[in-house]
Formats: C-alpha cells, sequence, structure tokens
C-alpha cells in the first residue's frame, strides 16, 4: 500500500511510502519519475548551494505534489547502530546508528530526502542529534565524500528534511546515512526516524525504505 | 544467583595495566581480542580474564551469512590506554552486564561484524591493530570484517596474552587451588567407579557431579578402560565415555578437562586396573608415568627452567625402559591459564633452539617451534604448569598421568592430589 499525500486518516504530519519488508536480499528499487522542481517543490525548499532544512507538513498545499507513478524497483536498506553504556549503572553513552544504501551503480545524485515512518513519531526526545550524509563508490567506504551533516536540537527525528545540490550533482554508488545521539539520549534514533530516504538522480526519484533488522536473539 | 563477581575490579585493572606494558613493549597502540560463547568455551578465557564477560551462547546457532549477527562473539579493544571496551552483540537483557568489568561496553545492533569497522572510522582507529582470537572468528566473519576495514592493519598476535597471564596473582592462585580441589575429588570419584568396574558413563558421570556440586564446570570427561585406552589416549571421539564396563584386569583411565573453576583451565588424568590389583607389568608403567611426574614436580621452583625439567624427567623415563616398552616421550607438560598454555616442558633435552627452528618443515614429525621459545626461561613463583608422562607396553596398557603445581617462593604446591592407583 502506498501512501497518497493529505490522507485524512493520517496522524503523522508527514506520512511515508510504506513497502514491503518482506524482500530480504531482493533490491526492488522504485523509481518514481519526478524532476528536481518537483521533488523540491514536495518540500516547499528552494534555493542555491547545499541546502539542509526541514520540510513542510504534507498537510501544507505546497508539499502536496501528485502522487508517485508505481514502483519499478525498489531498495531496502538495513539499519544497523552501535550504543555505549556504563557497566556498572547503565547509563547510556554515546548512541550511533547508520544506514547504507545501495543505488547498483554509480549514479548521479541531486538531492535526497528523508521520511520519517508512518507509525512512528519520535516527539518527546529532547536531545541533539548529528546527522550525516555520505556517498562513496566504495562499498566499505574507505573513500568517503560527505554530502551534508547537520544538528537537530530538539527533535529525535528530522522528520522533513532535504539536502539538494543546483551546482553539480554528486555521482556515487553507495549514500550512507548516520546520527549520533548525545548523552543522556536514551532511544533508537535512526529506526524511528526514518521509514524511507528519497534519492533524486537524473530526474527519477529512487526510494529506499529503512528496514530495522531484529535485535539480536537466540537462535541455537 | 549470585550477584557478586569472583575477583573485584582492582584484579582486572592490574591485569588492563599488564596487557598495555606487553602493548607497549611490542609496539601496539590497539588490541582486539576476540572470545566466543560459553558453550563453545573457544578463548573464551581471554575475554572473561579481561573483563569477566561470558557470551551465554551455545556458539551452535547457525551461521548468519545475511547480517552477520555473530552474537555468540564478543571483541574486547584496548585503545589509548584507557579501560578495554567491551564490543558484544548480545542484547542487555539478557546479558549481566553489571558484572561486566570494563572502561565501557559497547552493544552492536545487529551486528558485531559490520558494527566494528563503523566505530572504527567513527573513532579514527586505523594503522595497526593487534589481533587475538584469529583462531576463533569464523572465515565467513573474518573476511566481512576485514573488507570493512581497509585502514587496519591486522597484525596476529594469538600469543600475546600468554605473558599479561603467565604469573598468576594471589587471588588466581586461590582460584587455582579451588579448581585443583574440585578435580582431585572428581577424578577420584570417576576412578574408583572405573576400579570397581562400572561402566565408563557411570564414571564419568561421578566425575561430573563432583564437578558440579562444588559450583565447578568442564569441557569434557574422558573415561575410558582397555584395549581402547591402550590405543587412544583420550576416550569416546564423541562425548569421551560410552556404557561399556571395564572387565577386571583391565587398565581404565580417566582425564578432566575445562574451566573448571572461574574459567580456569586444569587437565589431570590418572590410569589404573580394574578391580585395584595390576600385574607386575601393568604396575612397571604405573609406576613409570607416576615417577616421571614425581621427579619433575619436586624439582619445580623458581629459576628451573624447562629444559631441565625436560632433562629431569627424561632420566626417570629411563628407568621404566624395556623391551617394547614406550616411553611416548611427546613433552612432559606445560603452562596453564585459562586454557591451555602453550609453552612446554620438553621431553628431553631438545638442544639449541636454532636446531629446534631448523627442522621445521623439513619432517613428517615437526616440531612447533614457539613451543619451544621458553625453554630456557627460569619458572617464576605464581607460574600454573602441568606436569605428565605417558608410557605405553603394547598388549599391556598405556599408562597417563597428569597433575598441577603453582610455583612457589621456595618450590611448587601441588594443587591435583588425586591419588595414585599403584
Amino acid at each position: 500500500m502506498y501512501w497518497s499525500p493529505g490522507t485524512a486518516a493520517s496522524r503523522s504530519p508527514i506520512r511515508p511510502i510504506i513497502f514491503e519488508h518482506g524482500a530480504i536480499g531482493g533490491l526492488r528499487d522504485r523509481e518514481m519519475q519526478t524532476n528536481r522542481r518537483q521533488f523540491i517543490a514536495r518540500s516547499a525548499i528552494g534555493g542555491f548551494g547545499l541546502v539542509a532544512a526541514p520540510l513542510l507538513p504534507a498537510e501544507s498545499a505546497r508539499a502536496g505534489a501528485s502522487p508517485l507513478p508505481a514502483a519499478e524497483r525498489q531498495i531496502i536498506a538495513s539499519i544497523a547502530r552501535y550504543y555505549r553504556l556504563s557497566p556498572e549503572d547503565g547509563v547510556q553513552g554515546e548512541d550511533f546508528s547508520w544506514v547504507q544504501i545501495d543505488l547498483g551503480a554509480t549514479r548521479p545524485i541531486d538531492a535526497i530526502r528523508l521520511r520519517p515512518p508512518e507509525t512512528s513519531c519520535s516527539t518527546g526526545y529532547w536531545s541533539s542529534i548529528h546527522f550525516c550524509i555520505d556517498c562513496s563508490d566504495d562499498q566499505g567506504f574507505g573513500e568517503i565524500r560527505p554530502i551534508t551533516n547537520w544538528r537537530a536540537e530538539h527533535s529525535a527525528a528530522p522528520v522533513n528534511f532535504l539536502a539538494y545540490f543546483p551546482q553539480n550533482a554528486v555521482h556515487a554508488r553507495y549514500v550512507r546515512l548516520s546520527a549520533s545521539a548525545s548523552p543522556p539520549y536514551n532511544g533508537a534514533i535512526l529506526p524511528s526516524g526514518f521509514g524511507t530516504i528519497e534519492i533524486l538522480s537524473k530526474g527519477a526519484a529512487i526510494s529506499a525504505a529503512m528496514r530495522r533488522w531484529e535485535t539480536n536473539h537466540r537462535r541455537g | 544467583m549470585s550477584g557478586s563477581n569472583y575477583f573485584p575490579r582492582e584484579e582486572y585493572e592490574a591485569r588492563w595495566k599488564r596487557v598495555w606494558d606487553a602493548m607497549r613493549a611490542k609496539g601496539y597502540d590497539h588490541l582486539l581480542v576476540w572470545s566466543r560463547g560459553a558453550g563453545s568455551y573457544d578463548r573464551l578465557g581471554n575475554g572473561l580474564w579481561l573483563t569477566n564477560f561470558a557470551n551465554n551462547g551455545t556458539g551452535q546457532d547457525w551461521a548468519d551469512d545475511v547480517q552477520m549477527g555473530a552474537w555468540t562473539f564478543s571483541a574486547v579493544l584496548f585503545r589509548d590506554g584507557r579501560a578495554p571496551e567491551l564490543h558484544s552483540a548480545q542484547p542487555p537483557q539478557e546479558t549481566e552486564y553489571a558484572r561486566t568489568v570494563c572502561g565501557e561496553l559497547i552493544v552492536h545492533e545487529p551486528s558485531l561484524i559490520t558494527g566494528l569497522p563503523e566505530y572504527f572510522r567513527k573513532h579514527g582507529i586505523e594503522g595497526r591493530v593487534a589481533v587475538v582470537g584469529d583462531d576463533v572468528l569464523p572465515g565467513l566473519y573474518d573476511r566481512r570484517l576485514r573488507s570493512l576495514t581497509p585502514q587496519i592493519e591486522w597484525v596476529t598476535d594469538e600469543w600475546f596474552l600468554l605473558e599479561p597471564q603467565r604469573v598468576k596473582s594471589a587471588r588466581e592462585q586461590e582460584a587455582f587451588r579451588t579448581a585443583g580441589d574440585i578435580t582431585t575429588h572428581a577424578l577420584a570419584a570417576g576412578m574408583d567407579a572405573l576400579i570397581a568396574g562400572e561402566t565408563s558413563a557411570e564414571a564419568a558421570a561421578r566425575t561430573a557431579m563432583e564437578i558440579m556440586r562444588r559450583g565447578g564446570g568442564f569441557s569434557r570427561i574422558d573415561m575410558h578402560h582397555g584395549a581402547h585406552a591402550e590405543r587412544f589416549l583420550l576416550g569416546d571421539m564423541l562425548y569421551g565415555y560410552d556404557t561399556s564396563a571395564p572387565k577386571k584386569g583391565d587398565m581404565v583411565r580417566g582425564w578432566i578437562q575445562g574451566p573448571i573453576f572461574q574459567g580456569y583451565w586444569l587437565d589431570p588424568g590418572r590410569t589404573a586396573v580394574c578391580g585395584g590389583r595390576p600385574t607386575r607389568e601393568q604396575r612397571h608403567i604405573l609406576e613409570g608415568a607416576t615417577e616421571v611426574c614425581k621427579a619433575i614436580i619436586k624439582a619445580i621452583r623458581p629459576g628451573v627452567t624447562p629444559r631441565q625439567l625436560g632433562v629431569i624427567g627424561e632420566k626417570a623415563a629411563q628407568r621404566y625402559a624395556g623391551d617394547g616398552i614406550d616411553l611416548n616421550l611427546g613433552i612432559f607438560g606445560h603452562q596453564m591459564g585459562t586454557f591451555y598454555g602453550p609453552h612446554i616442558i620438553p621431553a628431553g633435552d631438545p638442544g639449541a633452539l636454532e636446531d629446534v627452528k631448523e627442522k621445521q618443515g623439513t619432517s613428517a614429525n615437526e616440531i612447533m617451534f614457539k613451543e619451544y621459545e621458553k625453554i630456557d626461561e627460569p619458572y617464576e613463583p605464581g607460574m600454573l604448569i602441568a606436569v605428565e608422562a605417558f608410557i605405553k607396553h603394547p598388549g599391556v596398557g598405556m599408562s597417563g598421568l597428569e597433575d598441577h603445581v603453582l610455583v612457589t617462593r621456595d618450590g611448587c604446591e601441588q594443587i591435583t592430589n588425586t591419588p595414585y592407583y599403584l
């Protein structure tokens, strides 16, 4: 089932595109034909240079881009995380999450949009979080090209965020988003913060659905 | 369930200091030590020794080639002179993390294998990283880890921790005494059963009961008899025992191996005769193995070297040489810690170390040179030494015996005291 902007039943200000998560290992990218104007219009953000700014709620007229075409391919990316604990008192320190997206080939990247998941709204966390987006053609990110970084001061989830590149598109195969929270934050970051990442590439909006693995558990 | 640790924190801090000293001596800035879960005991002792952490997994769950979960593995990271970090993928709700002793605990979700590279990158860890436990981490995970850490030069140093672990602290010595006491009773119980003609399985069960009722643990109990015990050093290849019973006059042998107490490893063994009435030939080899061990133990004191002990043992063994008797001069012992220490007591004088080294790769009976590296290094108080001997007489049987001693200021203290069955 896919989101249609402006659905009245939505309780979340921005509703995500929901993908089936069953296709583990089988990438079915979802390319949505759009241009940068439309892509940006859905965020109501304009300007020059690298921009990282909050988007408007879906209910906003300026955010009401038309529904996207049907999927052709879908990317599912897995979120990973580590966090530090004090063994004595269990107090949590650094909390770092990341997700890496494989676009399948080196492609131009004109803009990136982050969307929250439908069912999770990370309100109530009041900790600054540092977000970074990097890209690389190396799966191991031995060579890193930073795209942007920013701090969300008052929310665990940058529920509406757009970074775009009007001058020269970045070219890369791998995109990685990472987020680190400062203590005393005590909760998951990316897992509750994102449902999809959309990447505008040469007129096509490629959506990557975020999947969070189950926490490790006993299997034997 | 006890909520307190056997060792206080200062015990671990002293260990960390020894590790840092050893790192400095070798020029390492970073050290990573892998361990696997308590169910497998794969180098579990190293992680336990450093942080009091034991992953509670069986270690027998299936390989995870999708998300690289590897959750039964853990790694201890030393860096920047700070208290070591324990990296684990075991969920906090399943873990007594409050009992771990470390600087910080880093929990990875879902994968330690893909998480560590990210952690290294974020914290600027690059260049040489010494690693202990390359023999623990499976290739599946190791290949991925290495592919994700191009900035790291992994330096395998499997024996690195042996030096910091070599001399046992006063508290560790006490733990070993407890372990010795446990095995003394347990092995006696098993041997009594075999001598009485009970099955190998029954003997193993009696042994296990004595270990477990005293709060100890083991990885394997070998109880066997007769022709099998003459041909093979240890018992049934799968379990170490079966439901067969010895006949009167059969030689019987029992061996215990494992992390007997607080993860400290012992492996004592005894040989006897079912019915308790050995023949003259049987008594000859029973006495032979016993006298070799006694002679070596009598000579152990600070300053003595493994080479010297090897000569003493060989001399004692030669008194039991005879037609058809195989003195089976492999080694006469080794160091012990949280698992078998590889530094041996040679069976006799192996000659110049250079000659030993040259023998590598030149014969089918190849010598592992590194085992000999310390044979001229004098023992110090606090070291834990295993002393062992085997003598085989075809058609009569194989006699084996092993005991453990702590080196003291003026001699040694035998901590395994199961009777000799002569």
